[in-house]
């Protein structure tokens, strides 16, 4: 069933689970959970389409690298699936292997743990399993890289997909313009017992549920947790200060451009560091796209001036080449982008500013902060790939000069991926959630999303979301 | 004054202004072209080298590219 909370004067006070927000992570689980037989309370603080009263709820106090918080997600039901290019990767194996960044542990839990899900992952975000993730071009780099292999989806909108489903299901209640603005603990600060719940007409009140779901995205559900001070001052789930750490993203780095030997080349490659250069070098994963400025269409007079640069690439001694493919954005002439893996790292973190929003609460202090081996990896990585690039006999690479020179600041974008702030960890010391995504205070919290990822990889973060989701679903149901 | 002066004086003007940015031009060519194109030179491992920026094999420095 479907309830514009605007509207309403009450909401059903007994579920079996309260799934807070609607993006693929809180879709999935209340309608996965629902077909178990759950009785599942589904909260949406948006509306079912865009509005700039919800979407500026996004602001943030930005003091570290922009990343964009207000236009990288939507604040609606669908969530930020409402505007996903529907990139798909799984984790590798190795992503899962146990190691020690920056003092802090890798993932508690193992690849095996989370690949029995892939298929309905797959199905979910409308891949086609046959064709799997194929390389998406030849091994033309040989070593050090290997071709990316990842699928399209097309890419699904949860909205579209699964609005009618949820409204005709008996066992999913959804409310959409219900913002969860508190959480409440029992007499012994080890249960949620209720959530508060208001609309935008300042009527509020409070549900209950034998188990809450937190997917608001690796901003929001920090700054939820954080702003439920209540009854502890340090916010829910925060009693070892990790809650809102560690925010991560993939790092998007204009490498460099290059020039392909043959100009009449028109595709663009990818590629996916190996696991020996990253472990040999102590260093993230990547991923690098070379991506041809423009396709060029030579005729007719065309095809004269290109054969006249043509010529002139092929005639002249070296300085004068470098000088001239410098200046000029020449056939077969492209840019290097990257989605490299950032590492968790404690100082990067979200946090609440002193500006408060219409809910009286406090807004995100954002700190995206790169340290030391992150910069690592992006200049060994751009150097590598750049020397393979000019081994496998492909063309010249030129790097930006922050990739060669370490006293220069490095460019960052961004992808839009919020990751690790409330990691997963074997010992409370190191995240926020454990192996089974449940918050380690707590007997009754999950948390779902990529928040709990313990460390990033290089591979877009959707798939392994579904992928933790559906293995959360059937450690609920048993 | 003659016709023929002032059509001297004319294509002398127009000849004195003329030489002279190509003459200002030419002595502002460095002495040395190579000293500015190759500001900045980078040995990346045993076999490659960045130019610029350009990363190339080493040899390519000796023997010039194709």
């Amino acid at each position: 069933m479907l309830f514009d909370f605007n509207l309403q004067t009450d909401i059903n006070k007994n579920y079996d689970v309260c799934v807070v927000g609607t993006g693929p992570a809180g879709i999935t689980l209340a309608r996965k959970l629902s077909e178990t037989g759950q009785k599942v309370l589904l909260l949406e603080a948006g509306g079912l389409g865009y509005s700039e009263q919800s979407q500026a709820f996004y602001e943030c106090e930005t003091v570290g690298h922009n990343a964009w918080p207000k236009f990288s997600r939507l604040r609606y039901f669908g969530g930020t699936s409402n505007h996903w290019a529907g990139r798909c990767r799984p984790f590798d194996s190795s992503d899962f292997n146990p190691r020690e960044i920056n003092g802090l542990p890798g993932w508690p839990i193992r690849y095996s743990d989370i690949k029995p899900y892939l298929n309905e992952a797959m199905e979910i975000l409308d891949l086609d399993k046959k064709m799997g993730f194929q390389p998406v071009n030849d091994d033309l780099l040989k070593t050090r890289f290997s071709p990316d292999a990842y699928s399209n989806s097309p890419p699904t909108r949860f909205k579209d997909k699964y609005l009618s489903e949820i409204e005709s299901s008996k066992n999913i209640d959804c409310y959409y313009n219900a913002n969860a603005i508190d959480m409440r603990l029992d007499t012994s600060h080890q249960s949620i017992t209720h959530i508060k719940v208001s609309n935008y007409n300042n009527f509020s009140t409070t549900v209950s549920a034998q188990k809450f779901i937190l997917c608001l995205g690796g901003i929001e559900t920090p700054r939820f947790m954080l702003n439920c001070k209540n009854q502890i001052p340090t916010g829910i789930g925060n009693s070892s200060d990790m809650v809102g750490r560690c925010f991560m993203e993939h790092l998007n780095v204009r490498m460099g451009s290059f020039l392909y030997r043959d100009i009449d080349n028109t595709e663009g490659m990818q590629f996916y560091a190996d696991d020996a250069f990253v472990i040999k070098n102590t260093i993230g994963k990547s991923n690098i796209t070379f991506g041809i400025v423009r396709k060029i269409k030579s005729y007719g007079r065309t095809k004269e001036i290109k054969n006249f640069f043509k010529n002139i690439a092929c005639q002249m001694e070296i300085e004068e080449k470098i000088q001239f493919i410098s200046e000029f954005k020449c056939p077969g002439m492209g840019n290097i982008g990257t989605l490299i893996e950032q590492s968790p790292n404690l100082d990067s973190r979200i946090s609440l500013s002193k500006e408060t929003d219409s809910f009286g609460l406090n807004r995100t202090k954002f700190d995206w902060q790169i340290n030391d081996f992150d910069k690592k990896t992006i200049r060994k990585t751009g150097q590598a790939v750049a020397i393979e690039f000019a081994k496998a006999n492909l063309g010249s690479v030129r790097l930006s000069d922050f990739i060669l020179d370490e006293t220069r600041e490095i460019e960052f974008g961004r992808h839009a991926h919020h990751m690790g702030t409330t990691r997963m960890s074997e010992s409370p010391q190191y995240g926020v959630v454990d192996q089974n995504s449940k918050v380690h205070d707590l007997d009754n919290l999950y948390i779902a999303g990529s928040s709990v990822f313990s460390t990033g990889g290089a591979c877009n973060p959707t798939m392994p979301i579904m992928q933790l989701c559906l293995r959360l679903v059937d450690h609920l149901t048993g | 004054m003659p016709l023929s002066l002032h059509r001297r004086s004319f294509i002398n003007s127009v000849l004195l202004f003329s030489v002279a940015p190509l003459a200002a031009a030419k002595r502002s060519q460095p002495a040395n072209n190579q000293q500015l194109i190759f500001t900045n030179i980078k040995l990346l491992d045993q076999g490659f080298v960045s130019v610029n920026g350009w990363v190339l094999p080493k040899e390519t420095l000796i023997k010039g590219t194709r």
